[in-house]
């Protein structure tokens, strides 16, 4: 089943039929996501009404972190199948976990202003996760720095694997070293530290930006399929 | 209701609440339109490249 869609004609087929789907399901769920969210979702008692920031962040951040693993594991099966469509993936992912991490990195210093009194501080999750912007950045420039493909993508999967080093920096520098920045909320599905009122919005708002995610995803692998059919073709024009 | 009326008479909170979706949603519907906007361009480009072939 998987091989069948790793040729990148027969995924193409695949995501034009579920693009759209994903999409409207993405914009249902965000209008669900912003209702409980606002209505439902009562205000912390530490925080007060900032908490509905987390509502956007925390799935953010979490799609930041989730997008580089994909990447990641992208650059594994590129480097050890040399598979064209594990390649594609990684590029149309890279500038959308971009996206992700600037959102993350935004929401989060404009939660930190009334939470903490400070926009920014050098704590270890911030700085690790400013980190994370950085290598997508580097990841995007490497895909941009040749006209040979296959050595830009070479490169780029080098250099996703060495930025692995930096997820569980992020996911655990709450709990290694003393920082501003809260442990994790949800470590544990079974015994979740905050109320199901504000675990249901976020769950919902988690499911859209999963679905947008998907979506823009799709946009990407289909661009990046036809751009490779039309070096195809130039290369064939020139011959 | 109450909940999101307590919400917008928060003051300065609600700038800050407001600003944070604003972010997100500004940057999500940015990289789905130039994805889009790329990916149409480059449709075009393959149907009349694949036209040219053609007539070869």
């Amino acid at each position: 089943m998987i091989f069948k869609f790793a040729n990148p004609l027969k995924f193409q087929k695949l995501t034009d039929s579920i693009q759209p789907f994903v999409s409207y399901l993405a914009l249902i769920l965000l209008i669900l996501g912003l209702f409980f969210g606002f209505f439902m979702s009562p205000p912390d008692y530490l925080q007060g009404e900032t908490v509905r920031i987390m509502y956007v962040h925390v799935p953010c951040a979490w799609f930041s972190l989730m997008i580089y693993s994909v990447i990641a594991l992208c650059a594994v099966f590129a480097i050890v199948f040399k598979h064209t469509l594990a390649y594609i993936i990684s590029r149309a992912c890279a500038p959308i976990g971009a996206c992700f991490t600037i959102a993350t990195l935004l929401t989060g210093s404009i939660w930190g202003k009334p939470t903490w009194g400070t926009w920014w501080v050098w704590d270890a999750r911030l700085t690790s996760e400013l980190i994370l912007l950085f290598i997508y950045i580097g990841l995007m420039i490497i895909h941009n720095s040749y006209d040979d493909k296959s050595k830009s993508d070479r490169y780029a999967s080098i250099l996703a694997l060495i930025g692995v080093v930096n997820l569980p920096i992020i996911k655990w520098s709450v709990d290694w070293w003393n920082t501003l920045h809260q442990p994790a909320s949800i470590s544990k599905f079974s015994s979740p530290s905050i109320d199901s009122s504000m675990m249901v919005p976020l769950f919902i708002m988690t499911f859209s930006i999963f679905c947008f995610f998907i979506s823009i995803l799709l946009i990407r692998i289909k661009g990046e399929i036809i751009q490779r059919k039309i070096d195809v073709l130039r290369l064939n024009q020139l011959k | 209701m109450k909940n999101f009326l307590d919400f917008v008479n928060s003051g300065e909170h609600f700038s800050y609440v407001l600003s944070s979706y604003f972010i997100v949603f500004l940057i999500l519907f940015l990289i789905f339109i130039t994805s889009s906007i790329k990916t149409k361009k480059l449709e075009k480009e393959f149907a009349s490249l694949s036209k040219n072939e053609a007539k070869k």
